[in-house]
């Protein structure tokens, strides 16, 4: 999936763009994970966009997480082009960027998964 | 270039003229302008420049001439623990471009950089984005040194960032110049 093809250089470039802005933050791996996609590409336009100001990294443990530069001088505008971007893709694919848990879980707590036929197991 | 026993600011002069006999124009931006406008009293060992006429291949063709090798994000030269760095444009503070700059002329030789203003909204950006209680500490050093109005920069940092990070521009401005009439 390419919406921005002509706007953007490549489609990892626009496949972080737009998952920074549906998750806020993220690492080369786990985007690259998200979209099933190869690291080395997603990697390479990290950093083309780091050194062009559009995100900033910043160590975490051992990853480096990305951002959107709050400092970006286009940011508002970027930020317009890539909702609408977001807005043409396929619901499931949005759903699915936007609906990651956030919440913290404590660290014993059992994972409850959620059968919509039988409920709760 | 020699660059030997130059100190910051001649090498960031040598370096300005250098690229703009080249025909690139760049303007001094980042914690080196912070540093001269507080008299140094914040130090750094790396320049920023903006490059505003956008020319990176001429750019890097006029760094190589001069002898300064890249490293990642930064330009290293054998006879100075100094270090260059070029941020991408636009010229800007915060969400406004910056369309007057300052000079600095040393022996005839001129440099762009920010003004006072421009660069203690800068700082107070990298404060309110990074969280970064020394960019506030040098922007309101600034302030001081240069007899700038805090009234000038309360809209500034309520819009850039929020009411809490205006107090806190408020606060800090309030102890350092309390700590100053106290001396």
């Amino acid at each position: 999936m390419f919406v921005l093809k002509g706007v953007l250089r490549a489609e990892s470039q626009e496949r972080i763009l737009i998952f920074l802005l549906a998750r806020g933050r993220g690492y080369a791996k786990g985007i690259a994970d998200f979209y099933s996609a190869s690291l080395t590409p997603i990697q390479a336009q990290l950093s083309r966009l780091e050194a062009d100001g559009v995100v900033v990294g910043r160590q975490v443990g051992g990853i480096r997480e990305f951002e959107i530069n709050p400092r970006y001088f286009f940011r508002e505008e970027l930020l317009v082009l890539l909702q609408k971007a977001l807005s043409a893709y396929p619901e499931e694919v949005r759903e699915a960027l936007l609906m990651d848990r956030r919440r913290p879980r404590s660290r014993h707590k059992p994972v409850q998964f959620f059968d919509k036929n039988q409920g709760a197991s | 270039m020699e660059l030997k026993g130059k100190n910051i600011e001649e090498l960031a002069l040598l370096v300005s003229a250098q690229l703009k006999s080249r025909g690139v124009e760049v303007v001094a931006v980042g914690g080196f302008v912070a540093a001269h406008y507080s008299s140094y009293r914040y130090l750094t060992k790396d320049v920023d420049f903006v490059d505003i006429t956008y020319q990176t291949k001429k750019l890097q063709a006029a760094m190589a001439e001069a002898g300064f090798t890249r490293r990642g994000k930064n330009y290293f030269h054998p006879d100075t623990e100094f270090t260059l760095e070029f941020p991408p444009g636009p010229l800007s503070v915060g969400d406004e471009l910056v369309i007057k700059t300052a000079t600095l002329e040393r022996d005839g030789v001129v440099m762009r950089m920010l003004s006072a203003s421009d660069i203690v909204k800068d700082r107070l950006a990298a404060f309110i984005h990074w969280r970064d209680n020394q960019a506030l500490a040098q922007a309101v050093a600034i302030m001081i040194k240069q007899n700038l109005g805090l009234e000038d920069f309360l809209g500034f940092a309520e819009k850039e960032g929020g009411p809490v990070q205006k107090n806190a521009l408020i606060k800090h401005y309030q102890d350092e110049t309390s700590r100053s009439h106290e001396k």
